[in-house]
């Protein structure tokens, strides 16, 4: 862990009071009601829960892809709420990558544009050598001219991680990402996905059903309802995980 | 746009092209212009030519006439570069040795004719040659019934005025006597230069000056708008050529304007349909640019640069293909001289690009702009069914962009606009009949077989799809239904108008004791049955008691109508081509009653019940308008502005008048006819006649070829219909396969959804076109109209056959594939 627990002082998310409440067909539906925690800069950190507990909202609200009803997220050194659209979105630019469980790879592009197209949108054109070296690293140096309805979903998983890490980003959002696969893909993807986060010294927020994924991360918080049900500490202190709330 | 999202788009939008993915639209757009723009250069240049054949018509682009010389309008016309040449025409008598004639005088400059060509003969009936300059000097041209009335011969010397002057050739064409071509007076032409040596002209004299006027179009069109004409002075443009080639080019020029714009319409659907099958592609793509920090106005810049480059090349690719295409058909349809005459235009090309512009842009954007508002998950969780784009809206920019690309400069507004409406109001219907149809099915599909379930299930389950497939289906053929019905009926038309075997030669000055022996000839020598219709001239002196002074009217026609004297008829029976619009014609034993042509009554302001009376002779005869007539001029028919009962001219000096059909290579004919009754006159139309068909047969070749291109653009709407579902439709075989359906379920299934698609298309686009086609028809083109069962018909079973047959195709396709293969296209 380059950056590791040591950095923990460094607060790179902090989620306060965070709710969330959309129009549904009978009224008002609370999504997220008052979510708190504080992530520090190396941190890996899994959300775990049920479907339809609110992972996927509390995502897009900590990286600023939606705004929460009340309460607030900072990220970086940003609060999110108090940012228009264009902010939000340059903040992303600089601070975040995404993984997602259904891949979302550009289908029109190849593997290495699908990689080339995070680190275009950073720092423009000539980076081509960057996002093939990224590909590599992921083992993907003889699919990088196949376009995604051609790679399996294992590979089209290793592209995502690939475009991911290769902008650094400083926090990654990843969403189900071994939620589409099977066992043994599953398992690939997961090690790459904390290698590189290890290498790149990345603060990590997986959402994920996998409890044994969730345990590969430093500590956890579980959702039920739209509430923090428990928060679970999973760094290796004193060999197993204990329960720190609920 | 801001670094680095310009060169990112510039990036992006070649990967896509790469790809492939944007080659639909690309396509949809290039074949869309190319269609358009060579429609709308073919209708340009065939235009031109149209006018050009109608300028030949007046011997220039405009004429002024005046009855007194007008040098300063002339000047003002050089002065924009304008060539001019000059006429005066007069009635005068001529001699020829001791005899006296009456003749039509026009004395010509040496320009003379700026448009269209002389043709002289060395002797009567001999061949006839273009002539390389106006009458010389001491040299003077004659018709054929000068010399015929006259006996003189080429080469004989004739007085006219104080002059002696030869006559050389005889003057078989006169482009600009189209307008004269039953005045009775013998024609002479001769040289300018020679006229003041005749002492013709003199104070008083009631000579008419023509100025011939021809040049660029600019040059014209400011010299039309800046000249000031007194009452005196009136100007013609090819428009006042003869009543026929006038209706015709009228209504080819409108008929190819509204082809021009059902391929803007089939262009637009097309183009509309590979637009949506973009969006849906490009919602992951506009979600991962904003989870990557991607701004909403970036994104919207991105792909509105995309579309704008996309629109753009595709534009300018398509107006290179269609000046290909044009300069190959065009050689090969249109005569060289006529393309030598015309330039190319080049508003059809700035139209492509603004069709592709607008268009890609009208249907696109607004669907992309706001998938670049809406919030990640929502894209990416397909969660847009709420914040869809209002259908309203949508409708309402499809209709601003046809409205704004549509062929405004291409004359016709009126056209343009019923077109619209007609097709907003066809889309508007065929729409909730689709969506009706499609519901009843959905309730039917439950009690058919299981391909039959299955297919129409699909076809009910993509609801919204099916009705966006039906409706471009069935206004695509709604629109080429629409020109084949409006283009059959005009060619109807004008092949009735002048068909084959309509008089080319009217005999008058017939005596009454020559009708018998003269229809007895012509009978033998023709084998038809000649009708002989009794002629007398009048001059129109009272109105409901009230004196006819042409003084009183303001209009130049009107005043010309009641200053001169007109061939008055009798019959007791109404003529075919003749039609009673007000009043009744007479029975028979009524007395004293006249019918009038409409065009005259409207002139001099006659109604039914109004008591005409025509001087005629030393005599008047009075009668009671009891009907007013609308004549089908152009036919060629004999036919009169007045007819009386019989009892009306029974007393006056009547001659005769008849017209037949001989063969142009029959001189044996008309030679025993002189010989036999030399006091009859004989006046051969046939040049005219083949003036009017070569206009009419090149004109319907120019609708042929405009009506090949808009089935192609229809076959393109056809494609981009059946390609909108073609994601969704491989979903759908895929599953069906991994569940264990064979290829004979799968493709049968298939092919029963194209087959429901294509019934609905094609039986509600029949109706529409049939709809569409009887307004055209009756407001538009003024042309009688007919629904012709079988077109609609041959259209719906081609939809039917074609929709089903694509789809066959397309199920077919989807065998190619392993089902794992499939799976990831689909996804």
């Amino acid at each position: 862990m380059a950056a590791g627990r040591n950095n923990q002082l460094i607060s790179v998310l902090k989620a306060s009071g965070v709710t969330k409440i959309v129009d549904g067909p009978q009224g008002a539906l609370t999504i997220l009601d008052d979510i708190n925690f504080d992530l520090s800069a190396g941190e890996k950190l899994a959300i775990t829960g049920i479907s339809g507990s609110g992972k996927s909202t509390l995502i897009s609200l900590m990286a600023g892809l939606d705004l929460p009803t009340s309460g607030s997220v900072h990220l970086m050194d940003y609060e999110l709420s108090a940012l228009d659209e264009n902010q939000r979105a340059r903040a992303r630019r600089e601070h975040v990558g995404f993984v997602f469980q259904a891949f979302h790879l550009v289908e029109s592009f190849t593997a290495l544009e699908n990689v080339m197209l995070s680190l275009e949108l950073k720092r423009g054109a000539n980076v081509r050598k960057e996002a093939t070296t990224m590909l590599e690293r992921v083992g993907l140096q003889s699919r990088m001219h196949h376009y995604p309805n051609q790679l399996s979903g294992g590979e089209q998983q290793r592209v995502a991680l690939a475009r991911a890490f290769c902008a650094a980003p400083d926090i990654l959002f990843a969403d189900e990402p071994t939620g589409n696969l099977d066992h043994t893909t599953a398992d690939v993807v997961k090690n790459l996905l904390f290698d590189l986060n290890q290498q790149f010294g990345t603060t990590l927020v997986l959402v994920t059903h996998d409890q044994t994924l969730a345990r590969d991360c430093d500590r956890g918080i579980e959702l039920a309802a739209g509430q923090i049900a428990h928060e679970h500490d999973y760094a290796p202190v004193n060999g197993d995980e204990s329960a720190i709330n609920g | 746009m801001a670094n680095p999202t310009f060169s990112l788009a510039v990036r992006l939008l070649l990967r896509e092209l790469r790809s492939g993915r944007l080659l639909t639209m690309f396509a949809a757009t290039l074949i869309a212009v190319t269609a358009t723009v060579s429609v709308a250069l073919l209708v340009e240049r065939v235009t031109q030519i149209m006018v050009a054949e109608s300028s030949a018509l007046l011997a220039a682009d405009l004429t002024v006439t005046s009855s007194a010389a007008a040098p300063d309008i002339a000047e003002a016309a050089q002065d924009r570069r304008l060539a001019t040449a000059t006429a005066t025409s007069l009635r005068s008598v001529v001699s020829l040795g001791d005899k006296l004639q009456l003749v039509r005088l026009k004395a010509v400059s040496e320009e003379y004719p700026l448009r269209g060509k002389l043709r002289l003969a060395e002797s009567i009936g001999g061949p006839p040659n273009v002539a390389a300059a106006a009458p010389g000097p001491g040299e003077v041209w004659a018709d054929t019934r000068f010399f015929q009335l006259t006996g003189a011969t080429p080469g004989s010397t004739i007085g006219i005025g104080a002059s002696e002057l030869k006559l050389t050739k005889v003057l078989v064409v006169e482009p600009d006597r189209g307008r004269e071509i039953f005045s009775l007076a013998p024609r002479v032409m001769m040289g300018q230069a020679d006229l003041a040596a005749t002492q013709l002209i003199v104070p008083g004299s009631r000579a008419t000056y023509t100025l011939y006027v021809a040049g660029r179009a600019d040059a014209l069109s400011q010299f039309r708008d800046s000249v000031k004409l007194t009452s005196s002075q009136k100007l013609h443009d090819p428009s006042d050529s003869r009543l026929e080639i006038r209706s015709t080019f009228l209504q080819a020029e409108r008929f190819l304007t509204l082809a021009a714009f059902a391929g803007v319409i089939l262009a637009t659907i097309g183009i509309a349909l590979a637009a949506r099958a973009y969006c849906e592609r490009h919602q992951t793509t506009v979600a991962i640019m904003k989870t990557m920090g991607l701004t909403s106005a970036e994104v919207a810049r991105i792909i509105a640069f995309e579309l704008f480059v996309l629109a753009v090349t595709a534009a300018l690719l398509g107006n290179a293909v269609a000046f290909g295409l044009h300069q190959l058909l065009a050689d090969r349809f249109l005569p060289e001289a006529a393309l030598e005459a015309t330039i190319l235009p080049t508003m059809p090309f700035l139209h492509g690009i603004g069709i592709a512009v607008v268009i890609l842009g009208g249907f696109a954007l607004p669907v992309m702009w706001r998938l670049a508002q809406l919030p990640v998950p929502s894209i990416l969780l397909h969660r847009m069914a709420q914040k869809r784009q209002n259908a309203v809206v949508i409708v309402v920019i499809g209709i601003v962009s046809l409205a704004l690309v549509a062929p405004w400069h291409m004359s016709n507004s009126r056209v343009i606009a019923l077109t619209l409406a007609g097709m907003l109001i066809t889309a508007l219907t065929v729409a909730l009949a689709a969506l009706a149809l499609i519901y009843l099915l959905r309730m039917l599909g439950r009690r058919t077989a299981l391909t039959w379930r299955f297919g129409l299930a699909n076809v009910a389950r993509r609801g919204g799809l099916s009705v966006t497939q039906c409706t471009a289906l069935g206004l695509g053929l709604s629109i080429l239904l629409l020109l084949g019905l409006v283009r059959e009926d005009l060619l109807e038309q004008w092949q009735g108008r002048i068909p084959a075997g309509a008089p080319n030669q009217f005999l008058i000055n017939i005596q009454p004791d020559e009708t018998d022996p003269l229809a007895e000839y012509l009978g033998d020598q023709t084998g038809t049955r000649v009708d002989l219709y009794p002629m007398v001239r009048g001059r129109l002196s009272l109105i409901n008691e009230r004196e006819v002074n042409p003084n009183d009217f303001t209009d130049p026609r009107a005043r010309r109508l009641a200053d001169r004297e007109h061939n008055l008829s009798s019959a007791q029976t109404l003529k075919n081509d003749n039609k009673i619009i007000a009043g009744n014609w007479w029975r028979a034993g009524e007395r004293g009653q006249w019918s009038v042509e409409k065009s005259l009554a409207d002139a001099l302001g006659i109604e039914l019940g109004d008591r005409l009376t025509f001087t005629v002779a030393a005599s008047s005869v009075t009668g009671t308008v009891s009907s007013i007539r609308e004549v089908d001029w152009g036919n060629f028919q004999v036919n009169f502005f007045i007819v009386g009962s019989p009892d009306l001219l029974t007393d006056q000096p009547a001659t005769f008048i008849t017209s037949f059909f001989l063969d142009p290579e029959d001189h044996k004919t008309m030679a025993g006819l002189v010989q036999r009754f030399p006091s009859v006159t004989a006046i051969d139309v046939e040049a005219a006649m083949y003036q009017v068909r070569l206009v009419m047969s090149r004109v319907s070749a120019a609708l042929t070829w405009v009506f090949g291109f808009s089935i192609v653009a229809a076959l393109l709407v056809l494609i981009a219909a059946i390609q909108s579902t073609h994601r969704e439709r491989l979903f759908d075989v895929v599953l069906l396969k991994t569940l264990g359906a064979g290829k004979h379920f799968v493709s049968l299934s298939v092919v029963v959804e194209f087959v429901v698609l294509g019934a609905i298309a094609g039986t509600l686009g029949s109706l529409g076109a049939i709809g569409t086609g009887w307004a055209l028809a009756v407001w538009v083109l003024q042309i009688p109209y007919a629904i012709n069962w079988s077109i609609a018909l041959t259209g719906l079973v081609a939809t039917l056959v074609l929709v089903a047959g694509i789809g066959l195709i397309a199920a077919l396709e989807t065998h190619r594939h392993p089902v794992v293969h499939g799976l990831r296209r689909a996804r």
